[in-house]
């Protein structure tokens, strides 16, 4: 994760561009958040140009990372939610706190999951003394 | 199932099949179940409109090769369903001749997510 700026976040599945709006207003200007392709996505955390990597499919097991864990490995990625089982607070604090940057979920969370996942991603970032951009205005 | 030709899939599934994800049987149904699918709606499919459902295609395919669970049934896919019968027979057709060849049946879970990733395709 870059020192200073926005957290980068790339988005990939269904409804991508979605994710990507939800992403960045869950993110209150602190995150910066672009629609890709699986494969581009988990290149652009593998390279360093992009910080973390969401992925959704209907399941959230399988296609949500399955590019991510062939570029990433399985050690970077983490399945945050399945149908049936939502996105938690705590589990996301667990994965990030073992350095995982890629994380699965089914798309009928995203409205829940993905604030939760992003404001997860701040708080271990400021708790680990990264100095990310705060709001304009 | 005829071998199929190469597709544009073959650097997403050589990465899947090369990451230990996908099994190499469960890539040669893909093929073959992308060309049945090509077939009935016209067109060809290509990694801008086609990955998510490949990809989902190859690791069902591989959690039945390898014996393994099937995701949890999702109740808003189920719900879905209902509204595209067309696309869920393709998908019970073609899941069902790989079954066929597995020796083990596919489960309805696998058919609806499938159907929900073919619906994307026929809907744009």
């Amino acid at each position: 994760v870059a020192e200073t700026g926005p957290v980068r976040v790339v988005v990939s599945g269904v409804d991508a561009a979605g994710m990507a709006a939800l992403a960045e207003q869950a993110g209150a200007g602190r995150v910066r958040a672009a629609a890709t392709g699986d494969m581009a996505g988990a290149r652009l955390v593998e390279t360093g140009r992009a910080d973390f990597y969401l992925g959704t499919c209907w399941s959230g097991g399988g296609g949500a990372l399955a590019a991510a864990t062939a570029i990433l490995g399985a050690r970077r990625v983490g399945i945050a939610g399945t149908p049936g089982r939502p996105v938690r607070a705590d589990r996301m604090r667990e994965f990030l706190s073992e350095g995982r940057s890629a994380f699965g979920f089914p798309h009928e969370q995203s409205a829940s999951a993905i604030p939760t996942i992003v404001h997860a991603i701040l708080e271990h970032l400021d708790e680990s003394g990264r100095a990310a951009e705060q709001p304009a205005g | 199932m005829s071998e199929p030709a190469a597709t544009a899939f073959d650097e997403r599934l050589s990465l899947l099949v090369g990451s230990g994800q996908v099994t190499p049987v469960a890539r040669r149904l893909t093929e073959s179940v992308v060309v049945e699918v090509e077939t009935a709606l016209g067109r060809a499919l290509g990694e801008d409109d086609g990955a998510p459902f490949v990809t989902h295609l190859a690791m069902a395919l591989s959690r039945l090769d390898r014996g393994e669970e099937a995701p949890a049934p999702s109740v808003a896919v189920e719900e879905e369903l209902r509204a595209h019968p067309r696309e869920h027979e393709l998908m019970e057709r073609a899941l069902g001749r790989c079954g066929d060849e597995l020796g083990r049946p596919v489960p309805a879970t696998e058919v609806a997510y499938m159907t929900m990733h073919l619906c994307a395709l026929t809907e744009g």
